[in-house]
């Protein structure tokens, strides 16, 4: 049997020593809290309202009006007015602008003359992602405001013609998350990555803590086997991360009004499976690891950094080098943020999601195996 | 000060005692460095795009053509109704798809204008944000192209006499010309991995001393208390700057990024900067009794900190709120002098802000820090 007498009383044990450490058992169920609130209130990866400064040599009606152009997209902000190149690059140098545009002297004479005209537009590459977008904006902006004025020029001309010749218009839809909220897509990954931290360092420490302070022995010499400890060990902290996701979920959907689509014994089921799986290798290291600060610093690499970087939760597993997506591949934390991202979002089911939620299942009680027998051998 | 001395050599050989623990300072920052270098990337490559073509032009298979060309898209096929497209986004095959109605070509040759769709799976908000800005810019592209090409018609048709004006923007990317994530990226990682590695190894080594009771020989030694405290910590002082040399030796080496500014301004700075994670750490260890206290508290501490003083996302576009918080916490200040020496080559002349910041805020949270472990200690 699975669960006896003496696994209750080990993972009795093991709950006194959870709860008696309130401060330790406070901060496991806060951490969810504090990172709902950072994603979504300040992290947005929307990226509006850059800081634009303008060296306008030409001081004209046309300059000004280039100007509205690059601004009325709601995606520039002016920030400044520099009176030379050199004070709008130390913006640039100083970080309190992002991007600078230099029109040149007779600016407005050459659009009456009908000459081509170039404009320069600095970008602050550092952050490559906005400024990539950055120039598509300004281009965009440019090239609209380009073909009001060469219609313009045209009609002056006495060629009635209609505005956006020959113009492509692009117009975008995002299916699943229409409202394009970035909140939408981190918040059920949160899930993920809380319990992949919460259970691996808990569970990290509980079995080379109790070696430390000697007290592995006095459990070993109990009639509960190696086999009733983990298990019983397991049990508290499978109950912690559990509620982590239930936070999660509730104040998720009912506060910050995340959509959830999908079957919710899916996402109850998988997330058990899931903390299985955080526990499995929190268990590991802790049978492998010689002290807690051992055990803390491997669990950082192998578990905070990876829920965190290689799942996907932030960034794009598709734009990593092919060995890290092999090393994606045997991360549980990928498979479980497919999961979550499908229920909430897409409202997926158990046929969609069979494959994540086999392998998942796999890994589960594959870590979870491993880990006890590491642990028997270990100690007999 | 001998007996800081002899305190500083017992507390390097008891860290250095275990071999794995050696491996640990020295291994993991590096493991870290190239685990975080390589994986995050906010350039996003190969997305899949699949074509929805009821036009079937010249026009519509060209500028299919130039987004897979740009090197940003990958030719994923083809759908031709919303179940299938349903289908591709749900299993995965298509992130963007385009969709030309019939009419396309025919308006874009009368000089009309053409609409095209971009409907993106957008679960992936961030995916879907930067596949519509790179689609957009290739349209874009193409409106330039459309543009001369129509007024070079409308001039042949009214006769050459005419002239209209063009504008053309001339881009220039400053600090990170191929715009690399990385090169943004592995400066930050310095500043992480360093956070990462200082405070939990302070708070946890010094709260282990508690939890195993040695403290108290410390306090019956002929020690001053100021004596202890500066012996605990300039272990971790050498440690860490070891661990920056490492850090940055492997962020020029294995990840080739050029490190424009000097190399003694980007030391001191990392100096300063470690005066703060000691004292967090320091601090850390005064209000926790075990080490697993100590761990969840410098967690706690670390992650949101990461997140709001602008690692992977910049603080600009934070609410104002959460930018004022971000000036009490030394990482945001670290983050802006390490980019900046690195990708702008700044140096005091324009970082002295913030150095002077992180050492403010490094002596205050030093001093407090020592003052409360004295009086635990007494």
């Amino acid at each position: 049997m699975l669960i006896n007498r003496k696994v209750i009383a080990i993972a009795k044990k093991e709950a006194l020593h959870v709860v008696r450490d309130i401060r330790s058992l406070i901060i496991a169920l806060i951490l969810p809290l504090v990172f709902l609130f950072i994603f979504a209130y300040a992290i947005t990866l929307d990226i509006d309202h850059v800081k634009l400064a303008v060296f306008d040599q030409d001081r004209t009606q046309a300059s000004r009006e280039l100007i509205n152009a690059m601004t009325a997209s709601g995606y520039f902000d002016l920030a400044a007015l520099p009176g030379s190149g050199k004070e709008l690059e130390l913006g640039l140098d100083m970080g309190s602008i992002k991007a600078g545009l230099i029109i040149p002297p007779g600016f407005s004479r050459h659009i009456a003359r009908g000459e081509t005209n170039s404009v320069q537009l600095l970008v602050d590459g550092t952050e490559s992602n906005s400024a990539n977008i950055t120039l598509n904006y300004a281009s965009a902006a440019i090239a609209s405001y380009t073909g009001n004025i060469v219609i313009a020029a045209m009609n002056r001309k006495g060629m009635s013609l209609k505005r956006d010749i020959g113009f492509i218009e692009a117009g975008q839809m995002a299916v699943y998350n229409p409202s394009m909220r970035s909140r939408n897509f981190i918040i059920p990954g949160i899930i993920a990555v809380i319990m992949s931290i919460i259970l691996a360092i808990l569970t990290s420490l509980t079995i080379v803590k109790e070696r430390e302070q000697g007290t592995l022995e006095q459990l070993l010499v109990t009639p509960a086997t190696p086999r009733d400890i983990i298990i019983g060990k397991m049990i508290p902290y499978w109950v912690i991360g559990m509620a982590d996701m239930l936070m999660i979920v509730l104040a998720g959907t009912l506060i910050f009004g995340v959509p959830l689509k999908g079957d919710i014994f899916l996402l109850f089921f998988t997330s058990g499976v899931f903390a299985f799986c955080g526990l499995g290798i929190g268990l590991l290291i802790s049978s492998s690891a010689a002290n807690q600060q051992l055990a803390i610093q491997l669990s950082v690499i192998l578990s905070v950094l990876p829920g965190f970087i290689l799942s996907g939760f932030l960034f794009p597993i598709k734009s990593m080098p092919k060995v890290i997506q092999a090393v994606a591949l045997i991360l549980p934390a990928k498979y479980f943020l497919i999961i979550l991202r499908g229920v909430f979002l897409r409202g997926s089911g158990w046929i969609a999601l069979a494959f994540e939620t086999i392998t998942l299942f796999g890994m589960g009680v594959l870590l979870v195996v491993i880990a006890a027998k590491r642990f028997k051998r270990k100690i007999g | 000060m001998r007996r800081i001395i002899e305190l500083v050599r017992k507390e390097f050989i008891q860290t250095l005692r275990d071999k794995r623990m050696i491996g640990l300072i020295f291994v993991a920052p590096l493991l870290q460095l190239i685990m975080l270098g390589y994986a995050v990337t906010t350039d996003v490559k190969h997305i899949a795009l699949c074509v929805w073509d009821n036009d079937r032009s010249r026009e519509s298979r060209e500028l299919v053509s130039k987004a897979v060309v740009s090197g940003y898209f990958d030719d994923s096929g083809t759908v031709g109704s919303d179940e299938e497209m349903e289908r591709a986004f749900k299993s995965g095959r298509s992130d963007l798809v385009i969709y030309f109605p019939p009419e396309y070509s025919k308006r874009i040759k009368r000089g009309e204008k053409a609409k095209v769709e971009l409907i993106a799976d957008g679960s992936d908000s961030n995916l879907t944000n930067i596949a519509f800005g790179y689609m957009g810019q290739i349209i874009n592209l193409e409106n330039n192209k459309l543009q001369i090409e129509n007024v070079a018609r409308l001039k042949a048709a009214k006769g050459a006499e005419i002239k209209v004006p063009l504008i053309e923007l001339k881009p220039r990317v400053l600090y990170n010309p191929e715009m690399k994530s990385a090169n943004y990226m592995i400066p930050g990682e310095i500043g992480l991995i360093l956070t990462l590695i200082t405070i939990l190894l302070t708070s946890m080594s010094i709260t282990k001393e508690k939890e195993s009771g040695t403290i108290e020989q410390l306090i019956v030694s002929p020690l001053r208390s100021s004596e202890v405290i500066i012996g605990k910590t300039i272990p971790f002082a050498v440690i860490g700057m070891l661990i920056v040399l490492f850090i940055i030796t492997g962020g020029i080496f294995v990840f080739n990024i050029t490190l424009k500014g000097n190399i003694f301004t980007l030391f001191f700075a990392s100096f300063l900067f470690l005066l703060n994670t000691l004292g967090i750490g320091l601090f850390i260890s005064t209000i926790s009794k075990t080490q697993q206290q100590a761990m969840l508290s410098s967690i706690i501490f670390i992650l949101p900190s990461i997140m709001i003083s602008g690692f992977a996302f910049p603080v600009s576009n934070m609410p104002i709120e959460i930018q004022w918080l971000s000036y009490l916490l030394p990482l945001r200040y670290f983050f802006i002098i390490i980019r900046g020496i690195f990708l702008k080559g700044a140096g005091f002349a324009i970082l002295w802000p913030e150095m002077l910041a992180l050492f403010l805020l490094g002596t205050t949270v030093f001093i407090l820090a020592a003052l409360r472990f004295r009086k635990k200690l007494s």
